[in-house]
């Protein structure tokens, strides 16, 4: 009985650990869209650093979001 | 007779197979879109189209919105959560189409050119285009997925079409946080 509420409360903290993990990810996405529409708006010739923020979007959304590592077993779920 | 740990075997190596089928064709995707980026900068490499700057910023937040509430509908499918599931893909599913009606309905009929006006109203419109056409089908491919769920066709263990319509969606996601400062931000608005 012990080992199934611990089990359970396991469980729950993974859960809620997920999806602070998102609100996290999110919020920097975010911030990051911010930081690149003011740099648009005032550095008009200034290029790199828009595409820095864009690949580093991508970077999140792919590893966070996507679960890429799903895909070469290397996420916590594939090894459980 | 097959036993329980081969069923699950079963659907482990299916599961695996599918998941590698989704990512090479969401990499052969990716070139499609990389193909209209290099298009873009290729014919306009310091200058961009006059849009609605306040427009493209709210659709990005709408489509990275929508994005945050795919991962919460995933991570709510995959703790047994069907009640979370169903209310968070129907949020991702309304903010998909107020993505479209930004893009298609607002910024289309405001741009300040029309189709095949000239080259750059066409790529504009063939990234733009291309891009809402993914949008329109991940909506489509979400809202199977949320009657099915509904239904109960999936569980905690076997869900594999819900990863299959987040990685989609997120993928649709990545596209436009190129293509957002591509057409936006970057170059002298003319």
């Amino acid at each position: 009985m012990e080992e199934m509420n611990e089990a359970a409360e396991k469980t729950n903290g993974d859960y809620k650990e997920k999806k602070n993990v998102g609100v996290a990810v999110f919020l920097v996405l975010i911030a990051l869209t911010v930081g690149e529409f003011f740099i648009g708006s005032i550095a008009v010739d200034w290029s790199w650093p828009l595409w820095g923020i864009a690949l580093l979007k991508a970077a999140l959304i792919i590893y966070y979001f996507m679960h890429v590592t799903r895909v070469f077993g290397m996420s916590k779920e594939d090894q459980s | 007779m097959t036993t329980q740990v081969e069923v699950q075997t079963d659907y482990k190596f299916k599961t695996d197979s599918n998941r590698l089928g989704l990512w090479l064709f969401i990499i052969s995707d990716a070139f499609v879109f990389g193909g209209l980026l290099v298009s873009r900068f290729y014919l306009f490499a310091g200058e961009r189209p006059e849009l609605n700057q306040w427009l493209g910023l709210i659709v990005t937040f709408v489509l990275l919105t929508s994005s945050f509430f795919m991962y919460r509908a995933e991570t709510d499918m995959t703790y047994g959560n069907v009640k979370g599931f169903s209310r968070n893909i129907l949020v991702t599913i309304t903010l998909g189409v107020l993505f479209l009606i930004g893009v298609v309905g607002l910024e289309w009929p405001t741009a300040p050119f029309s189709v095949g006006e000239n080259a750059m109203s066409s790529i504009f419109f063939t990234m733009t285009g291309m891009h809402a056409l993914h949008v329109l089908s991940g909506v489509i491919f979400l809202f199977i997925v949320y009657r099915k769920g509904k239904k109960g066709y999936y569980s905690q263990e076997r869900h594999f079409p819900i990863e299959a319509a987040a990685v989609y969606w997120h993928f649709v996601d990545v596209v436009w946080v190129f293509f957002y400062p591509a057409l936006y931000l970057m170059g002298r608005a003319i």
